[in-house]
């Protein structure tokens, strides 16, 4: 392999990661209501004047933080003359989406580096690579090539990479922040105190968007000491404490004190255990969730991240304080969980990469006529193998989210219907379940459904699924359906003659 | 490894970072201009009903849902279940349901609401049902002003010092008037609730 058949490669497993991001943009159902409601209709609401407000941003358990970064490009493409909610909504997807595909460089870097972490502990026969000159590709090659392969195209985080969650950006930035930690330990290179400051201002930036990733921020801490790296610790400390003062700062301007939502958040989600009331589940669910996901593969994972341990152990610590840490809490969800992914995959693709390798510089220096070649192809086959396991299975299995009930015809539903010229307002039977004023795009009054509702002349139209009991007293009520998407109707009341 | 890196990633002095940088130094200006933009919005609803039917020659109620009023408001609680929005002020309802009432934000300590007409009318009177009418009577709005609104600036005004009837008539004689403002003082720290208001005219 030469340097620029790598590079080749790497491109084109970004070529693939961004179509199947598109692809996840069209086919992609929505996840959680909390994308809609807690992260893009507080934004629209305070731009536009009409959205839904829960309970969350009236008590001030919210950071103002990422739905104002929303905000800013809602603004901006108002400014531009674009209204359309669904088409600001469908921008905002695509670009955590691009923003995604950085976690396909943070692989090919942590695979890199848990290659050759792994490497150096081997006394691998040289080989010469005269022939290869300056275009021999960097050390580790293998599992830099294959942990961002995973990362690019393991369905659930495809899937998750549209989705306007705080997961996503807290992923994003707790991979590199490790990623990066790993690199100062290894080979901090010319300036490592920046780095390190790059490092600590993810970490916190993370943190601030998730305190749940947390036990990450923990392992990197260690993985510096351990490594003798103490002497950058405070850079980290230092850099990490600028998001948080900034996520301060936003709480300050937006709520009136400082850090006001997120010690609203602890306290009702920790203190109270107030998010028990959106469900309880058992301490074993994420295992079994996860177990759900990856029936054949989570073993070999499991396996290979066992075996790697001394040169992923920061990586699979992280994975298992995190996984450890959301079992505690009662109410689960797997969107939590969701960062334990990349941190599998990558050290499992480290170590994949340097048994690869390891084959690879045993038939190189093999003497000619022992056929070098077949422990290539044997090599070769078997990390096709764990990909194709690894991946098959994820994809046979990637199917669901936390809210079975979020339709996508739903959401078809109330797009149509918002498009109307005619409307005046919506009745509907599950406001938890749709895409909020954004996606309605109009300030009309759209409310949950009441009988007597059915008579206010604002009303001019009703979503339900087909025969339901709304669907029924609609029509009863004069409403006559004009458009369906699966299951869901768009019923439209009658014209009445008025004087 | 670095070194590789770097010559995926071009270094700063690299003429081929130049572009990506300033595209990336573009968005960022683009982003922080939508910020401004957004710090800056005041968050005030308005939408505007389309029209249904002509006005009558005689005296009416010149912002019922089907004249095709704009409605304009501070705020407005918007719970998914209690969703108080401001349209209900014009939905002409005899017997309605305790939802279909305006409510301002609970953070909202100015709220207003404008009733804006498509064309000039003489307004003579307004008629507020406040929420004492169907529910507790200390939810009836106290102290509150309403102001016509001309096609030059504002016209005249009354102000309410110490309501207490849960419908209230207010006469206004303004002439060539295109809407009301009613700016509303809460009842201590409660929020805000009106069902409807009514500007009769011709």
């Amino acid at each position: 392999m030469t340097r620029r058949r790598v590079t080749i490669a790497l491109a084109a497993i970004f070529g693939l990661g961004l179509a199947l991001r598109v692809l996840a943009l069209w086919i992609e159902p929505p996840h959680h209501p909390d994308e809609f409601f807690q992260y893009l209709e507080p934004a629209w609401r305070h731009l536009t004047g009409a959205g839904v407000e829960t309970w969350e941003w009236r008590a001030g358990i919210r950071s103002w933080a990422l739905p104002g970064y929303h905000g800013a490009w809602m603004a901006l493409a108002m400014k531009l003359g674009v209204r359309d909610g669904l088409a600001i909504g469908t921008f905002l997807r695509a670009h955590w989406a691009l923003l995604s595909l950085t976690l396909v460089w943070a692989g090919w870097r942590g695979g890199l580096l848990l290659t050759r972490r792994s490497l150096a502990r081997k006394v691998l026969p040289t080989a010469s690579t005269s022939s290869l000159g300056s275009d021999v590709p960097p050390m580790g090659w293998q599992g830099g090539l294959l942990a961002a392969l995973l990362c690019a195209i393991f369905p659930l985080l495809v899937r998750f990479s549209i989705h306007t969650l705080s997961e996503l950006p807290s992923i994003l930035c707790m991979v590199w922040a490790l990623v990066l930690t790993g690199e100062l330990v290894e080979d901090p290179g010319p300036s490592p105190r920046k780095k390190a400051m790059w490092t600590g201002f993810l970490i916190g930036l993370g943190v601030c968007l998730r305190i749940q990733h947390a036990p990450v921020a923990l392992v990197i801490a260690i993985w510096l000491l351990v490594a003798r790296r103490a002497r950058l610790l405070p850079y980290v400390v230092l850099l990490s404490l600028l998001p948080v003062a900034l996520f301060g700062g936003i709480d300050w301007a937006t709520w009136g004190t400082p850090f006001s939502s997120f010690i609203a958040y602890v306290k009702f989600n920790v203190l109270q255990s107030g998010a028990d009331i959106f469900g309880k589940l058992p301490p074993s669910w994420y295992a079994t969730t996860f177990f759900h996901r990856l029936p054949v593969g989570l073993g070999v994972l499991g396996l290979l991240c066992i075996l790697g341990l001394r040169s992923g152990w920061p990586f699979v610590a992280s994975a298992l304080g995190l996984a450890a840490l959301l079992s505690t809490q009662a109410h689960k969800e797997e969107r939590f969980a969701m960062l334990c992914w990349p941190l599998l995959l990558i050290p499992a693709a480290g170590l994949v990469g340097a048994w690869w390798a390891t084959q690879k510089a045993r038939a190189d220096a093999a003497e000619p006529g022992k056929r070098p070649r077949l422990r290539i192809w044997i090599a070769r086959a078997a990390t096709a193998l764990f990909v194709v396991v690894v991946l098959g299975d994820a994809a046979l299995h990637a199917r669901g989210n936390d809210f079975a009930d979020l339709s996508p015809d739903r959401f078809r539903a109330q797009i149509w219907a918002g498009r109307q010229s005619d409307i005046t307002g919506l009745l509907y039977d599950e406001p938890l379940f749709t895409g909020g004023y954004m996606w309605f795009s109009r300030p009309f009054p759209q409310v949950m459904w009441k009988p007597t509702l059915l008579h206010n002349p604002l009303f001019s139209h009703v979503l339900a699924p087909r025969h339901s009991g709304l669907s029924l007293a609609a029509e009863r009520a004069g409403f006559v359906e004009v458009f369906s998407a699966g299951n869901f109707a768009i019923l439209r009341r009658r014209a009445v003659a008025t004087p | 490894m670095d070194g590789w890196v770097a010559s995926i990633v071009p270094s700063r002095s690299s003429h081929r970072r130049r572009p990506w940088a300033w595209a990336i130094a573009l968005l960022a200006a683009a982003w922080c201009f939508g910020l401004v933009a957004f710090v800056l919005a005041d968050g005030h609803f308005e939408a505007t009903l389309p029209r249904q039917r002509t006005p009558p020659s005689g005296t009416h109620n010149l912002s019922r849902w089907d004249m095709g009023p704009t409605v304009r408001a501070s705020s407005y609680f918007g719970d998914f279940l209690s969703h108080h929005h401001p349209l209900y002020l014009v939905d002409d309802r005899e017997q309605p349901d305790l939802v279909e009432k305006w409510a301002s934000a609970q953070r909202d300590r100015h709220p207003w609401i404008e009733l804006l007409w498509r064309e000039p009318h003489d307004l003579e009177r307004v008629v507020l049902r406040h929420a004492g009418a169907l529910e507790s009577s200390s939810f009836t709005a106290r102290r509150y002003s309403i102001q016509c609104l001309t096609a030059t600036g504002r016209g005249p005004r009354v102000d309410i010092e110490s309501n207490t009837e849960p419908v209230a008539t207010h006469a206004l004689v303004c002439r060539q008037a295109r809407g009301i403002r009613i700016e509303l003082e809460r009842n201590g720290d409660d929020i805000v609730r009106l069902y409807e208001v009514e500007t009769w005219g011709r």
